[in-house]
Order: C-alpha cells, then sequence, then structure tokens
C-alpha cells in the first residue's frame, strides 16, 4: 500500500506514533511518504526527541527523504539541523498528486 | 463491501486515531455499525435469492485497530457522566455482535496508562485496566492487516 503520513501534532507522543506508524509499514513494504509540518519542527529540532533520531534513520528503512513545506521556514530549519538530518529532508514538491497515495493519514 | 459477482468480501480496515471525545471517534463507531448491518443485510437478500450455493457466501466483516488516543477507548475504568455514548460498551456490544476483534496497539495503550493483566505483571505495574473484549497488539498486528490489500480509512 502507499501511504502518505503527515506528522502535524506539536506533541513528543503524537510525532512519535506517527513516524513509528510509518517506519513499522515501510518494514513490511508498504511505500511510505512522511511529511513534517512546521509544528513538529519544535520537536525535530532537539536531539533527544524520538522524532530527531528515527527521521535521523529514514534511509535505513528505505524510507524517501521526508517532506517538508515549500517555504522559507523549512530552509532555515533544515540550515539548523545536523547534516546527517537534513539529508534525509527535502521540501515537497510543487506538484503533489494525492491520487498517487492509496491513503493520507494525519497525526 | 460486498462483490455481488463474486459473492466474496472485501474487508475494510478502520485505523482508529482519535481521541473518544473526539466527533471521529463517534463517526468510526457509526461507519462499523451501518456498514456491518449493510452487509449483513445483503448477505441475507442473497441466501434467498441464492440458497443452492451457501458455501460461497462469507460473512461481512470488518478489520479494526485502535491506535494512538484511541487506545483511550479500551480503558474500563474511563467514567463520564450517563448523557455521553459509551464508546467501550457500544464497541463491546458491536464485537459481540459480528465476532469482530478489537486490537489496539499495546505500546500506545501502555503509554496511556492502559494495560491488560500480562503486560502488568511485565512491567510492574499496580494492576490493568484492559475492557473485556478489547486485546493489546503489536504494531505488525496492523501491518499484517494491510497486506490484504483492502481499503483503509483513519477516523
Amino acid at each position: 500500500m502507499k501511504l502518505l503520513i503527515q506528522l502535524h501534532t506539536a506533541t513528543e507522543m503524537a510525532s512519535y506514533e506517527g513516524c513509528a506508524l510509518a517506519l513499522t509499514l515501510a518494514t513490511f513494504g508498504h511505500e511510505v511518504q512522511l511529511y513534517l509540518d512546521a509544528p513538529v519542527f519544535g520537536l525535530l529540532m532537539q536531539p533527544e526527541s524520538r522524532l530527531h533520531g528515527m527521521i535521523q534513520s529514514l534511509d535505513l528503512y528505505d524510507m524517501p527523504a521526508a517532506w517538508l513545506p515549500d517555504d522559507v521556514f523549512s530552509g532555515w530549519v533544515t540550515g539548523m539541523l545536523p547534516a546527517d538530518l537534513a539529508s534525509q529532508l527535502t521540501l515537497i514538491p510543487e506538484v503533489v498528486n494525492t491520487q498517487d497515495f492509496e491513503q493520507i493519514l494525519r497525526f | 463491501m460486498i462483490d455481488k459477482n463474486s459473492m466474496t468480501t472485501t474487508t475494510p480496515l478502520l485505523l482508529i486515531t482519535a481521541d473518544p471525545s473526539h466527533p471521529l471517534a463517534k463517526l468510526a463507531l457509526r461507519y462499523a455499525r451501518a456498514y456491518l448491518q449493510n452487509a449483513k443485510n445483503a448477505v441475507a437478500a442473497d441466501e434467498q435469492h441464492n440458497d443452492s450455493d451457501h458455501s460461497k457466501i462469507k460473512k461481512a466483516s470488518l478489520n479494526i485497530f485502535f491506535y494512538g488516543d484511541a487506545a483511550h477507548i479500551a480503558n474500563r475504568l474511563r467514567w463520564q457522566s450517563a448523557d455521553q455514548i459509551n464508546l467501550t460498551k457500544e464497541w463491546q456490544n458491536l464485537a459481540e455482535q459480528y465476532e469482530l476483534s478489537l486490537p489496539v496497539c499495546v505500546s500506545t495503550a501502555l503509554s496511556r496508562g492502559i494495560t491488560d493483566a500480562d503486560n502488568s505483571a511485565r512491567h510492574q505495574l499496580d494492576s490493568d485496566n484492559l475492557a473485556a473484549g478489547f486485546a493489546l497488539v503489536g504494531l505488525s498486528e496492523l501491518a499484517m492487516m494491510m497486506q490484504e490489500n483492502n481499503t483503509l480509512m483513519q477516523f
């Protein structure tokens, strides 16, 4: 199943649970694209947060770089993050056909 | 969804993540109830028109998975006033009526103080509070349900 999982909620638990679901489904062969919205940027920047660590390991799960909103704030955040974490992030494409995904989940 | 040509069923999967106080949590229950009733009616109607080969008729079913804040629904100690719908009891009744399983992600349940006896002993907790009919399972159970190429809906 091809899924887009969007993380919007600015709590450690919600972002962890959304990301954990993404990694688990990827382990089972599902195609998962993560989208990190601005409210979770604060958690992403905290090295001790579970979201920070899990995004760092996206490539170990053969997952594509997580999408960020295409705006100046995303560019600033990417510049502030360690290089190994920033390499796991990319701006969302200008055109996204949501019909490409069988389901979009939101946390 | 019942495929009337093949008389087989594809089983939708409801991923319930909303807190019991969220309107989506009630909507999930309404959807499940309506789907199961509709499927039951369709099967009964087909039995009337095609009673020569009952073996091809499958019982309508529904896959459900409680994740995140929806784990609160599995807490048998969750009290609320009488004028509010008791989602825990409603899901228990539906599960009993249609022989559904009610799996709950174990890690999201434990992190919200909801545990069964096994996990209570394993993690040295004082007691257990998982409501009857619900079961704590690993997240891999959800991934396995999704392998069946079914329709996934998040509430």
